[in-house]
């Protein structure tokens, strides 16, 4: 790198971009900007000054009741999954060297919802829905490990893993539909609602139970980020440069179930966030893969903050699950960035 | 310091490639592996280079199995160039070298100096210092292949092993390439182990010959020792004429068409 910049403080040393931390300062004061103006607007609309005032100095009216408890949370939580769903899916990429590959595509949305649609389906009427993220995410977990289970051959490769995703993911969308089919009526409607991927009822607890799945990732992306630059080389590479790529694989994975996984599991299934993110974040940095993450995060928190702001205010006094303004909105942008990139 | 195999056996699925092959390669040379296609000297490289894991049998480097040594001190001892390696959409050419560095660092000590002094003197070796800020996309055959000569030289290891360097180029290339590869084994006394398929050059570049034939060493010498007509009959079930370089003097093969017989190798 031309601009490249070397930090080195007794034994920490790092090589970094001068260009990422503008970026990134950039990128947090629109995502800044982006949650006040989402904390501001909706069915009562309240002035910036005000927000930012009652955001610092609670009192017992009406509109600091909605702000704190109602929007607050909503705000925060579509932020923390579209930041998880974004970085699950720019791992899945850069692991599996395909830019297609996305929580969607490696089987850990459509496990999920079976998981999450059997629930509500046949125990939620008995045991409530409380433990709702929980069969989603087991669902997850299962169908990823099957994934990796049949693409296994001494190792998994990159492109079996993609193909046996696909496999998967098509076998459970029609357990999916197999569900809605035989499920009560009751129980329909906010199937549908999950299966779009919604922050409707977004709490603090919600915020706190994302908090605590990302939490065990953490550890995870810490140690082994610095190990995503060789992984992105064909194996044999990575091996020559004295790589066990295989736990390391394993680990990642891990990684991005728990973090998609885990958002899933409380907004519903939220397509097309893990898919885009990332190739956004490309188009506004290229260099490193740890500035990379950190974009990536901020563009799909901010898109699923805006989708949901959207939701909840163009058809006032209905509010619709926001994952349809992703899809609706994602899927031309998807589009226009496979257009570009052949000229 | 020496590279060998013991009682090596490699198969895919049911069919066996390498045979208990024993093989010791001398060190601070040239050994060029040459052999027909599918007789199993790709696959003996990239097992040397604990690529493939052998069925039976060892690699020893250094007194070592390679196969029960912890990866990444390999990784400072021997470099591997596979064939056709993919560099990442975007990456510039200092930035590929760097990763070469990679068994060198930890959590911590992620870019020290004498990564930096590693990486500038790949660069200068390969003469690609005026590429480095390049895109590795945006490059010619020639220039892609000395780059990736250049990630295994910034790994700064005592062997390197390269799997059909020269495909893919033009001769005038092939030739820049093998010059590079024959100086960095005189002046970096780097031990070279290569795959290559043309003979003549084989011939040319090679201090010691290893032909492969049917999973098993043919014949292991200099070029002037091995190179004769029976051998391109065995080895490559090819009619040939064997004569002297009159500029090299070393075995040059002149072809003829024809097979030998229909079944061999």
């Amino acid at each position: 790198m031309p601009d490249s910049h070397i930090f080195r403080c007794g034994p920490l040393m790092r090589e970094y971009s001068r260009s990422v931390l503008p970026i990134f300062l950039l990128c947090s004061v629109v995502t800044l900007l982006i949650i006040v103006s989402a904390l501001s607007i909706g069915e009562v609309v309240l002035s910036v000054p005000q927000t930012l005032q009652l955001l610092f100095q609670p009192d017992d009216s009406a509109q600091s009741f909605i702000l704190h408890e109602l929007r607050l949370p909503r705000v925060i939580l579509a932020l923390l999954a579209g930041g998880g769903l974004g970085v699950a899916g720019l791992i899945m990429q850069t692991l599996v060297r395909n830019p297609l590959a996305s929580p969607d595509t490696l089987g850990v949305t459509t496990g999920a919802s079976v998981g999450a649609l059997l629930w509500l389906s046949f125990f939620s009427l008995k045991y409530g829905s409380s433990a709702m993220p929980y069969a989603a995410m087991a669902g997850a977990a299962v169908a990823v490990s099957l994934i990796f289970l049949l693409s296994w051959r001494s190792g998994a490769t990159p492109l079996r893993l993609v193909l046996t995703g696909v496999g998967v993911s098509a076998l459970a969308g029609a357990i999916v539909t197999l569900i809605l089919v035989f499920s009560p009526l009751t129980t329909t409607f906010s199937a549908w609602i999950w299966l779009s991927g919604s922050v409707y009822a977004a709490s603090w607890d919600k915020v706190l139970q994302l908090l605590g799945i990302y939490l065990w990732a953490l550890p995870i992306l810490l140690v082994l980020l610095r190990y995503m630059k060789i992984l992105q080389l064909n194996d044999s590479l990575a091996i020559g440069l004295g790589v066990a790529i295989h736990p390391r694989r394993i680990l990642l994975l891990l990684a991005c179930v728990l973090l998609s996984g885990g958002a899933i599991s409380l907004v519903g299934a939220m397509t097309f966030v893990g898919l885009i993110a990332p190739h956004l974040a490309r188009l506004i940095i290229r260099s490193g893969f740890f500035s990379q993450l950190l974009i990536t995060a901020c563009c799909g928190g901010c898109m699923v903050i805006i989708a949901d702001l959207l939701a909840r205010t163009l058809f006032l006094p209905a509010d619709l699950p926001a994952g349809i303004f992703v899809a609706l909105a994602g899927a031309p942008l998807f589009l226009w960035l496979l257009i570009r990139q052949r000229t | 310091m020496s590279l060998l195999t013991k009682n090596l056996s490699i198969s895919y699925q049911q069919h066996k490639v390498i045979d208990s092959l024993d093989l010791a390669l001398p060190a601070q040379k040239i050994s060029v592996l040459i052999g027909s296609n599918g007789c199993g000297k790709s696959t003996l490289l990239k097992s040397m280079a604990r690529l493939l894991i052998p069925q039976s049998g060892a690699v020893i480097l250094d007194g070592q199995d390679i196969h029960a040594s912890n990866t990444a001190q390999i990784a400072r001892k021997l470099a591997i160039l596979p064939q056709s390696p993919v560099a990442p959409e975007g990456v510039t050419v200092r930035q590929l070298i760097s990763l070469g560095r990679f068994p060198y660092q930890n959590w911590l000590r992620q870019w020290s100096e004498e990564d930096e002094q590693q990486v500038d003197k790949a660069l200068r070796l390969t003469d690609t210092y005026a590429l480095q800020h390049a895109a590795v996309d945006a490059l010619s055959g020639g220039q892609r292949q000395r780059v990736w000569i250049a990630m295994t030289l910034a790994q700064d290891t005592p062997y390197l092993l390269l799997d059909e360097p020269t495909t893919y180029l033009d001769l005038a290339h092939q030739i820049e390439i093998l010059e590079l590869l024959r100086e960095l084994n005189q002046q970096q006394n780097k031990t070279i182990i290569m795959v290559l398929h043309d003979l003549n050059l084989a011939c040319r570049y090679a201090d010691n010959l290893v032909a492969v034939h049917q999973g098993r060493i043919y014949a292991q010498g200099t070029p002037q020792d091995i190179m004769s007509e029976t051998l391109v009959n065995t080895v490559f079930n090819l009619r040939c004429k064997i004569i002297d370089d009159p500029f090299f003097n070393t075995p040059l093969c002149i072809p003829f068409p024809g097979a030998l017989n229909a079944d061999a190798c």
